[in-house]
């Protein structure tokens, strides 16, 4: 018996309910031709080095296993025809390169999916601190920041705008600092042309 | 007559717990160019044992679409 590992990705569009069913038809496909699962890892949502059937991200799921060899090549001939798998790679691996499985599949599917849903709030909680912590002194490049991070969170675009006109407010009070700074330069400037003049 | 050698050492001999995989493709990543070819040995130190081992790798990374073919720099 040898160990073997089956790289592949599954559609991204599937949820988390069919991404269980798709891992459970490959783990039967795999029991039919005489394989034995070791360990399954869902790596998650990823982006794809290039396109395959014009999708640009894809679901990569790990699944090592423990077979003969004798019947691998029917095991892929039914990857290659499940239409919501893009691709797939099984290649021969050491016993010490076997993964333990620490958590089983509902969990592993579970966390994936918080991880991405979680992502989108975070932004706005720190969109809506940073607006807090502006009161009278507002930086330009602490604006450079929300601005970026406004993007995802469309409520809090509406709690923003007036910290942007405070913004628009003091910004011509430093301009005028420094026309006035730039009145000042010239004018040293002529009364040290004046005093040459005079020696 | 004072000699400093400027050669380099491969980073797989000297650390013998880095594996070369495909699945540490974060890893791999800084043995190719920006454009996605793979660096030769010459200039990144790695020996001619650990380099064969890292393009199968690379190899096997990019037909599972892990890394791109060919990267064009112009539309990065």
């Amino acid at each position: 018996m040898n160990y073997y590992e089956t790289l592949y990705i599954v559609h991204s569009a599937l949820e988390a309910g069919r991404l269980k069913d798709i891992v459970l038809t490959v783990e039967k496909f795999l029991k039919d031709n005489g394989g034995e699962v070791v360990a399954t890892e869902i790596w998650g949502k990823k982006k794809l080095g290039y396109f395959i059937d014009k999708q640009k991200y894809g679901t990569y799921i790990l699944l090592q296993f423990k077979s003969d060899g004798m019947k691998n090549n029917n095991f892929n001939v039914e990857m290659e025809h499940n239409p919501s798998i893009l691709s797939y790679m099984t290649v021969k691996i050491e016993e010490a390169g076997i993964r333990e499985q620490t958590e089983d599949l509902d969990t592993q599917i579970a966390g994936k999916e918080a991880k991405t849903s979680r992502a989108p709030r975070v932004e706005e909680k720190s969109v809506v601190e940073v607006a807090e912590e502006k009161s009278p002194e507002v930086e330009e490049a602490s604006t450079e920041e929300v601005a970026v991070e406004e993007a995802p969170a469309e409520e809090v675009v509406a709690e923003e705008t007036p910290v942007e006109e405070v913004v628009a407010e003091e910004t011509p009070v430093e301009e005028t600092k420094e026309e006035t700074v730039a009145e000042d330069a010239p004018a040293e400037a002529e009364v040290a042309a004046e005093e040459k003049v005079e020696e | 007559m004072a000699f400093i050698s400027n050669r380099k050492v491969c980073v797989f001999c000297e650390n013998n717990k880095i594996a070369i995989d495909y699945k540490e493709y974060k890893y791999l990543r800084k043995f190719l160019t920006e454009t996605g070819k793979i660096i030769p040995g010459h200039v990144t130190g790695v020996c001619a044992k650990h380099q064969r081992r890292l393009t199968n790798a690379v190899k096997r990374a990019r037909n599972i679409a892990l890394f791109p073919y060919a990267i064009d720099p112009r539309k990065a």
